[in-house]
């Protein structure tokens, strides 16, 4: 008789834990390069119950199989792409494709990421907002500035001139410095993106789920170019997110609503004797 | 007027039955593919009523005075699965499929072949086609479906297609790119009666033992479309109102059945008392 209140119960469970994610996606609407999570429900059985109608030992059509209600099947991750929006800073890569930058963590294993927000650190590395290097090094000497960042993932800076080079420029050559390539920048691609595990701080690692990385440059084999100047915003939409929050929150009191009723009746019932 | 007692129950334990139906349906408002239950009370097989009022004793059968049927209260007789296609709600994924129609996708669960409308599929880490759950979907053939890629083109016929990008060589001569369509396989849709189909969990179905599906071909009633999901057939404004309706029913039950208890009481305590005063 209480599985009434089970399934009302399991119903606001589960409607809660969407509206947990929910208000993630909801807070991540402007974090660079966030994948929103999707939730799934599917309802939930005994199966021993399911057992015994299909052994024959209850009749079937539907009658003698109660469901215990809802609960969550699983959370992806979609990673669509987000709207590439222009920032003019030539550290800032946008990933017009499918592939994802690798940065090295503390322990020295590769994570994933689509925010390219990068920045120098104190040893003039490359690295995400957070301080992760990216994958490979990529050191900006000392006597370069300007880093340029070429759609193929080129990564060149402009060294100055030393004091033999100047001495030897023609007369009216600028003076400026040369672009010379410092690194390279390489992407890794998924086979079944959806399978990454999300650590937090926009990261994600493999699992055997996703199946191991594709390496490769920019522009080749749907890993899509780096455009410098530009960073994708988070592919949450608003409207859907807030949509998606009044149908939860709405399916959370309704279950409530249900509880409530069931448990008056409930205890009418306990009180039929007194 | 004990058997009212019981009458008056049978009408509060059908209420709380009838109120699980209402709550699992609610608890799965918004579960991809579900078909919402309804639940059918009906009446006891009644007795007859005869008089007896008059009569000499022993009573002589054929003295009796027929006075009509007396009802002994109601039970849950069943619960059927309702069939109507749920809201399509579109969410882009390609791997998201939905049938516009009748219909229900063959999967492969670890016990067994299950029916499902939950068209949430994903490729799993061997790159086969599987349900949210992990359930393997099957083909036309009640094989696997293998797909390296998430870019498919599902067509209404439910076939799947790979897309590759390919490299040609246009009119022009110029090198070009295009995209090459690859069948990889149809999705085996079969049909089932709603009083055929049993819950198995997981929003699939099983079959009721010596039951086959039937396999159909999609492309004339029921369609398939890609980019899309069947949202729960549960009616929220139908399950709310059932709710308030039920547990007023129940109420109404339970006034019954206290009133029976006040006049059983009565009798027991108060009929042939002696006045105290």
């Amino acid at each position: 008789m209480t599985s009434s209140l089970d399934a009302a119960l399991s119903g606001m469970l589960t409607h809660e834990r969407g509206l947990d994610l929910i208000a993630n996606n909801l807070a991540n609407v402007s974090t660079t390069g966030y994948k929103r999570a999707v939730i799934h429900f599917q309802d939930i059985l005994d199966s021993a119950q399911v057992l015994a109608v299909l052994n024959g030992e209850v009749p079937a059509g539907g009658a003698a199989v109660t469901s215990a209600g809802v609960g969550v099947t699983n959370v992806v991750r979609d990673f669509a792409s987000g709207p590439i929006q222009p920032t003019g800073r030539a550290l800032d890569l946008a990933i017009a494709g499918d592939g994802f930058f690798r940065v090295r963590q503390d322990d020295g294993s590769v994570a994933y990421t689509r925010a390219g927000n990068l920045s120098l650190d104190a040893d003039r590395r490359l690295v995400t907002a957070d301080g992760d290097v990216i994958d490979p090094d990529m050191v900006v000497p000392a006597d370069s500035h300007d880093v340029v960042i070429g759609r193929d993932g080129s990564v060149s800076a402009v060294r100055l001139y030393t004091a033999a080079e100047l001495a030897a420029l023609p007369p009216d050559a600028p003076t400026g410095g040369v672009l010379e390539q410092i690194g390279q920048i390489t992407l890794s691609r998924f086979a079944t993106p959806t399978g990454l595990d999300a650590i937090g701080r926009n990261l994600y690692v493999e699992t055997e789920r996703s199946q191991a990385p594709i390496d490769g440059a920019p522009g080749a084999d749907g890993m899509g170019e780096v455009h410098s100047g530009f960073l994708e915003a988070a592919n949450v939409d608003l409207a859907t997110e807030m949509t998606m929050m009044v149908l939860t929150s709405r399916a959370y009191s309704l279950n409530l609503n249900a509880y409530r009723t069931i448990e008056q009746m409930l205890s009418s019932a306990n009180q039929l004797a007194s | 007027m004990i058997r009212s007692l019981y009458t008056a129950a049978s009408g509060l334990v059908t209420g709380l039955r009838m109120q699980a139906t209402v709550a699992e349906n609610l608890a799965n408002a918004t579960t991809t593919g579900y078909k919402g239950e309804r639940a059918a009370a009906r009446e006891f097989a009644g007795v007859l009523a005869r008089s007896v009022g008059n009569a000499p004793v022993p009573v002589p059968l054929q003295l009796q005075t027929t006075l009509g049927r007396l009802g002994t209260g109601a039970f849950v007789n069943g619960r059927s699965v309702t069939l109507e296609t749920g809201t399509p709600r579109s969410t882009g994924q390609p791997l998201d499929a939905m049938i516009q129609g009748e219909g229900f996708f063959t999967v492969q669960a670890a016990d067994g072949v299950r029916y499902t409308r939950d068209g949430h599929f994903q490729r799993s880490q061997t790159n086969q086609l599987v349900t949210a759950d992990g359930a393997l979907v099957l083909d036309t053939n009640g094989q696997p479906i293998t797909l390296a890629t998430d870019n498919v083109r599902i067509d209404g016929a439910g076939q799947i297609f790979r897309r590759d990008v390919v490299d040609v060589i246009d009119a022009d001569g110029l090198p070009a790119t295009d995209v090459a369509e690859t069948l990889v396989g149809s999705f085996g849709i079969v049909t089932a009666g709603a009083d055929e189909l049993v819950r198995a969990g997981a929003s699939q179905f099983t079959l009721v033992p010596g039951v086959q599906a039937a396999p159909i071909t999609l492309g004339g009633d029921s369609t398939l479309l890609q980019h899309t999901l069947e949202e729960s057939n549960v009616q929220v404004a139908e399950s709310a109102t059932q709710l308030m309706s039920l547990s007023r029913a129940f109420e109404a039950s339970q006034h019954v059945f206290t009133t029976i208890n006040d006049t059983l009481r009565a009798a027991v305590q108060d009929v042939g008392r002696v006045s105290s005063r």
